[in-house]
């Protein structure tokens, strides 16, 4: 799943909006607080019977996910109207699946499914697979067969022991999502948040939220950072798998490419980008280890140099 | 469990621009804030601008004297460092005991604390999750679990042992009790080594003596209330 099915990187591959960036690369010194693939389904229904979902999870294994426990999601709604802004909020009941020690989960509501995990190692295999697996059981227990919107989100932290203040990320950080940090007050900044939303297309778009904060019981202060990215796709659509897994695939090659643009150069060389070898070469599924001194990460590193 | 899921703004007659206060919003994926960490959780909620399911919902229990207390409802921990302090809330134990109990050197425990995001060694875990697991099952069906097992020498002794199968057995006959009407399943927890046989004796000497037949393979299973039924 984390490259087409002949190992050639395909139109899938090519992140959304134009953006160039590391299309096939491993990031390996960031911390992934919380990836997350999300399925929302057109639906009515308000309640996912348990027998369903016991099908779903005896389908993906239950010594896979120990823990089968229900959950409620509390969803709120904003309608404008010429009466003004009422936020509406309705509850749906579902169920989650997780591991023995709940790093990995998976949500099943009537209309949603979410794998969410803290353990990223890679799409495929942390995201990719266990998302074609559970919607294909899920459609299955339920009949949902229309798409309304496809997402991907990272949860990135990133962390120094030398960052004393929010002022250290100022030249890790490109400028247009570091805010206050540039500029004549960063001195003065304990706390910065920024949020932008794109549009990639005519249906997909994304979100970056980014800022500092102070790491709770750290004496004296350390300020870590954190890069949230959303992207997502909402366009209805008939479920096919094949292409949700496609479009869930560029929707990754996206992710990377726009975490690329939000960390400097020289702090996303830091992190060690390392390749990743294509599938019909032995060893695939373990990056090759170069170091970032290394002529061809180098090249991956150059802007518009890189291709898939 | 937490989720949030803010959908995006509906806007049916074209007028968002015309209130200042409010902006067309594009729905964000749904994030279980309940499984990141703590600190995390705070900063995404805040960075939402929104009001998601409170993390502690009291309900009000009444002491002896009538005077309504509340309890507090932990969250469920989603790093170690939580974890020890849920088991610590959970019991109304002091840190060094959890440590104790569940096997966990207090110089590691502290490692964890310095270095938030670092992934601690499996072995270096000890019983901790085995003991948050067993101990949110017991506290769905138990209305007091602090004070049952500060009440209960055996229970107590059990924990400062690090006994976990033998802690839910005596949760279990504890129900058995006080509940007769519900049928117990004790949870597996796949941990053998704290005399398990010496419970299943119990347990039989137990059902002989109230005519209970002995459950043969736990199995735990909650109802949607979060309670544990005991098999008959």
């Amino acid at each position: 799943m984390e490259q087409s099915v002949s190992g050639i990187p395909d139109e899938w591959d090519v992140p959304l909006g134009g953006l160039e960036g590391l299309a096939r690369v491993l990031l390996e010194r960031t911390h992934v607080e919380a990836a997350v693939a999300e399925v929302r389904f057109v639906g009515g229904q308000r309640e996912l019977s348990e027998a369903a979902a016991a099908r779903v999870w005896e389908g993906l294994g239950t010594e896979t996910y120990p823990v089968f426990e229900p959950s409620t999601q509390t969803i709120m709604t904003v309608t404008i109207s010429p009466a003004g802004a009422e936020p509406v909020q309705e509850s749906q009941q579902g169920w989650m699946l997780a591991n023995s020690d709940r790093t990995t989960a998976v949500t099943l509501l009537p209309s949603v499914v979410v794998v969410q995990t803290r353990d990223y190692q890679r799409y495929s295999t942390s995201l990719g697979g266990p998302l074609a697996k559970v919607l294909a059981l899920f459609t299955e227990a339920t009949g949902a067969s229309r798409v309304q919107r496809l997402g991907l989100r990272y949860v990135n932290r990133l962390t120094d022991p030398a960052a004393s203040s929010p002022a250290f990320w100022r030249d890790h950080i490109r400028e247009p999502f570091a805010g206050a940090l540039h500029g004549p007050v960063a001195h003065l900044v304990t706390g910065v948040h920024q949020q932008v939303q794109l549009q990639l297309d005519e249906t997909a778009g994304a979100r970056v939220q980014s800022g500092a904060f102070e790491e709770q019981g750290t004496v004296p202060p350390r300020y870590s950072y954190l890069v949230d990215l959303d992207v997502f796709r909402e366009q209805a659509s008939t479920f096919e798998r094949t292409l949700c897994a496609n479009q869930m695939r560029q929707l990754n090659r996206t992710a990377l490419a726009l975490f690329a643009k939000v960390l400097s150069r020289q702090y996303l060389a830091e992190l060690r980008p390392v390749a990743v070898p294509p599938s019909d070469t032995p060893g695939y599924g373990f990056a090759s280890r170069k170091s970032v001194g290394d002529e061809s990460t180098e090249n991956a590193l150059k802007e518009g140099e890189f291709r898939p | 469990m937490t989720l949030l899921m803010p959908e995006q703004t509906v806007d049916p007659f074209g007028i968002v621009g015309t209130f200042p206060a409010k902006f067309k919003r594009a729905a964000s994926s749904t994030v279980n804030i309940d499984l990141i960490a703590g600190e995390i959780h705070d900063v995404l909620v805040a960075w939402e601008e929104m009001t998601a399911s409170p993390v502690h919902s009291p309900a009000t229990l009444h002491s002896g004297s009538g005077t309504p207390k509340t309890e507090v409802r932990l969250r469920y921990p989603s790093t170690p460092v939580e974890a020890v302090e849920y088991v610590r809330g959970l019991l109304g134990v002091s840190q060094d005991a959890v440590l104790a109990a569940v096997g966990v050197a207090q110089r590691t425990f502290f490692g964890w604390k310095k270095t938030p995001s670092s992934r601690p060694r499996a072995a270096s875990l000890g019983r901790l999750w085995l003991m948050v697991e067993a101990l949110t099952h017991l506290q769905g069906s138990h209305p007091n679990l602090a004070a049952w097992i500060h009440s209960n020498p055996d229970a107590y002794r059990a924990f400062e042992a690090g006994q976990v199968n033998r802690l839910v057995q005596l949760e279990m006959e504890w129900v058995v009790r006080h509940e007769p009407a519900h049928t117990p399943h004790a949870p597996r927890f796949g941990d053998l080594g704290d005399g398990l046989a010496v419970s299943e004796d119990v347990v039989t000497q137990e059902a002989e003596e109230t005519n209970i037949p002995a459950p043969s393979v736990p199995t735990l299973r909650s109802t949607p209330r979060g309670r544990t039924r005991l098999p008959r």
